[in-house]
């Protein structure tokens, strides 16, 4: 799906644990690419791997965690092409792209931010890293950022202190750091888990209005799928470290072909039901634990379609029909025409 | 339908001290304020709040994990009505098995030294005044730990060789064994995964209509709750706002904070886009409340009667209760009424 109009395009990620003598992998062959002013959703359950892709993205995998295969093109507003996965997790290269070309905002934002450094120095650092500038022309521009963010008084809150702060603000400033260089992409792991629902309503709004006035790409990594509907353009589902569905989001809400898509959404409660009295379906058995995932594919165990003989030993093939694609044995059936 | 729980002004207030020797006390946080509610035998009332509203300090004070300030908490089992609020150390003991609660993370409220057998039994152990024998724990334990899907190999067991829903299931079986009448649920499923969730809300209403229970379910989680509640009470800042049957507070809400929360709620349906009726500002310090009604700071409608006159709940319709002074007046919407797709969908 590779194509210049694309912001990212990762081929064929493969991200494991351990040396190379006893790897264990944790994602497998994740493939995707992000378009100019996209929102792409990376949805999965805990342990699904969509945080670790996250991470690999920006070379920030822990030291136990190491790219085993697989690239990460990014292709910046600025003409700035490089391959990701080649560079290093330190160094001049990867520093020119995180926090300036890349983005990125976590679920905790009390743990993002230095609690001894206020709000503004915190901001203002990532100009002055990126660009030659005066720490008054990094100032400014941080207190423009805050205001953009909706943060009342912004030239007070420079000197204010994250504790000093509520969960909806930190997060707020912490949108206002990871936007300041205008990055051509915004990875956004699962930025409002913490907050309360209104709370979250307004981030959600907020992040919307800013992604369309920037032109900037999202990578949304959630296991929301209330969410998903909400902010994406297109969503690409994990299971057990691999994506076994993707596809534009009115397709993948209303024409849901993967076994594990499907009964993940037959499986959330809706406002709606209450007037429709659906019942809500549970996935049998649990997550699996990724030092004994299945062979083959890694929903079979689980899944009320799988053919045992063929499920159990050959990873399914994938089967696209335009944008949408499904990795299944049943796929080329179910995908609508 | 006869009530099981009925409580009265119930208060909970938390000193805030100075720190050093003295802790002199210099002022109180209002956790939960003069909250009124029953709930019949058999049902599950609801309890929403956002973080910080006093919904899980109003739970614990009803089963006495915390001491209420004032107010009444009546439980009307068939061995007579008890005040809990009053009972003294030994016949507090004797009337927990009555109650019990079901924590939110499984992964801390169970003893990981302890099996899966132990902990489902302690319950029954821990009874001074019905000693049972060995067999007869061991038979109760293997009944109710099937009857929430789990069995007697797990029994065995430790809680680390357990995912978290099946931890859930543990904690729910343990919290049955006695036959309690009244089970508080405090967010049981907000640490699990989408596919688990349904796992444990389709168990909790089958365990309900099985053995007769009846629930206090306490979530943040609206889609969740709308699916497993009959009623549904909202709190603000340690009061209750809006009481009513769920269908009624989701769809025809009567107090606008209720309307900004249903407007917030994130359907998985691209067709219903997500309009957020956005409260301006931040919840107020819970220490020091706005004054004459709490939500008045962040509400649209809020005018100067708000500001000097606490509003008191009245009723709109049949069991349907407001704390707003315009709640007759207002024309509120409710879930999806908001979203344009969504409204044809309820129409349907």
């Amino acid at each position: 799906m590779a194509s210049a109009q694309s912001v990212l395009d990762v081929t064929d990620l493969s991200i494991a644990l351990g040396q190379d003598g006893a790897r264990i992998p944790i994602t497998e062959d994740v493939s995707f690419s992000i378009g100019r002013g996209e929102v792409l959703a990376l949805v999965g359950e805990s342990g699904s791997g969509k945080s670790i892709t996250a991470l690999a993205l920006m070379q920030l995998l822990s030291r136990s965690l190491f790219i085993a295969k697989g690239r990460v093109l990014l292709r910046a507003a600025d003409g700035f092409e490089t391959d990701i996965a080649a560079l290093g997790r330190d160094g001049k290269a990867i520093e020119a792209i995180r926090g300036a070309r890349m983005g990125m905002i976590f679920q905790e934002p009390m743990s993002s931010f230095s609690p001894i450094h206020t709000i503004g120095a915190q901001i203002a650092e990532v100009v002055q890293i990126h660009e030659r500038v005066s720490r008054q022309v990094a100032r400014a521009r941080a207190a423009e950022l805050l205001a953009k963010v909706g943060i009342p008084d912004p030239k007070g809150a420079l000197d204010r202190y994250p504790s000093e702060f509520s969960g909806g603000m930190r997060q707020r400033a912490m949108i206002a750091r990871a936007l300041i260089c205008s990055p051509s992409l915004l990875i956004a792991d699962e930025p409002t888990t913490a907050l309360d629902v209104t709370i979250q309503g307004q981030i959600l709004d907020l992040l919307r209005k800013l992604q369309r006035e920037l032109g900037m790409a999202i990578l949304f990594i959630t296991h929301d799928l209330g969410i998903v509907a909400q902010m994406a353009d297109r969503v690409a589902i994990m299971y057990a470290g691999r994506i076994v569905e993707s596809g534009p989001v009115g397709e993948m809400f209303g024409h849901p072909a993967h076994p594990y898509t499907r009964a993940l959404l037959a499986a959330v409660p809706r406002l709606g039901d209450l007037d429709h009295r659906r019942k809500i379906k549970p996935i049998a058995g649990s997550v699996p634990n990724i030092f004994d995932a299945p062979s083959g594919c890694r929903f079979h165990p689980r899944c009320p379609v799988a053919d045992p003989a063929r499920c159990a030993s050959q990873l399914p093939p994938v089967h696209a029909r335009g944008a949408h694609a499904v990795a299944c044995i049943h796929g080329k059936t179910e995908l609508p025409a | 339908m006869s009530e099981l729980l009925k409580v009265t002004d119930l208060s909970v207030h938390f000193p805030v001290r100075t720190r050093g020797v003295w802790r002199k006390t210099v002022g109180r946080v209002v956790a939960v304020d003069n909250v009124s509610f029953s709930i019949a035998r058999g049902e599950t009332l609801g309890l929403v709040g956002e973080s910080g509203s006093g919904k899980t300090t109003l739970g614990l004070a009803i089963l006495r994990g915390t001491q209420p300030t004032g107010g009444r908490v009546e439980l009307t089992t068939a061995s007579g009505t008890i005040d809990v609020t009053t009972l003294d150390k030994q016949a507090l003991r004797d009337a927990r098995r009555h109650f019990q609660m079901i924590f939110q993370d499984p992964y801390s409220s169970l003893n990981a030294r302890m099996t899966v057998r132990d902990i489902i039994a302690e319950p029954l152990v821990a009874r001074r005044n019905q000693k049972l024998d060995r067999k007869a724990i061991d038979q109760r334990v293997v009944e109710i730990a099937e009857q929430c899907g789990l069995n007697r190999e797990q029994l065995r067991r430790y809680p680390h060789a357990f995912s978290g829903g099946q931890r859930q299931r543990i904690a729910i079986a343990r919290a049955l064994v006695l036959h309690p009448d009244l089970v508080v649920c405090d967010e049981p499923t907000s640490s699990l995964d989408v596919s688990i969730q349904a796992q444990i809300l389709n168990l909790l209403a089958e365990l309900q209509e099985r053995l007769g229970l009846t629930y206090l379910f306490i979530a943040h989680d609206l889609a969740a709750m709308a699916y497993v509640c009959d009623r549904v009470a909202v709190m603000y800042l340690g009061q209750i706002v809006e009481i009513g049957a769920t269908r009624d507070v989701y769809f025809t809400p009567r107090h606008p904070y209720t309307e900004a929360l249903m407007s917030s709620v994130p359907e998985p349906d691209p067709s219903a886009p997500l309009q957020p009726m956005l409260l301006q500002g931040e919840r107020p310090d819970p220490a020091n409340p706005p004054s004459g009604c709490r939500f008045r700071t962040r509400c649209r409608y809020a005018t100067e009667l708000c500001a000097t006159t606490p509003p008191v709940p009245v009723e709109i319709a049949p069991n349907h209760f407001a704390a707003c002074h315009y709640a007759k007046e207002l024309s509120l919407k409710g879930a999806l009424a908001l979203r344009n797709v969504g409204q044809e969908k309820v129409a349907e």
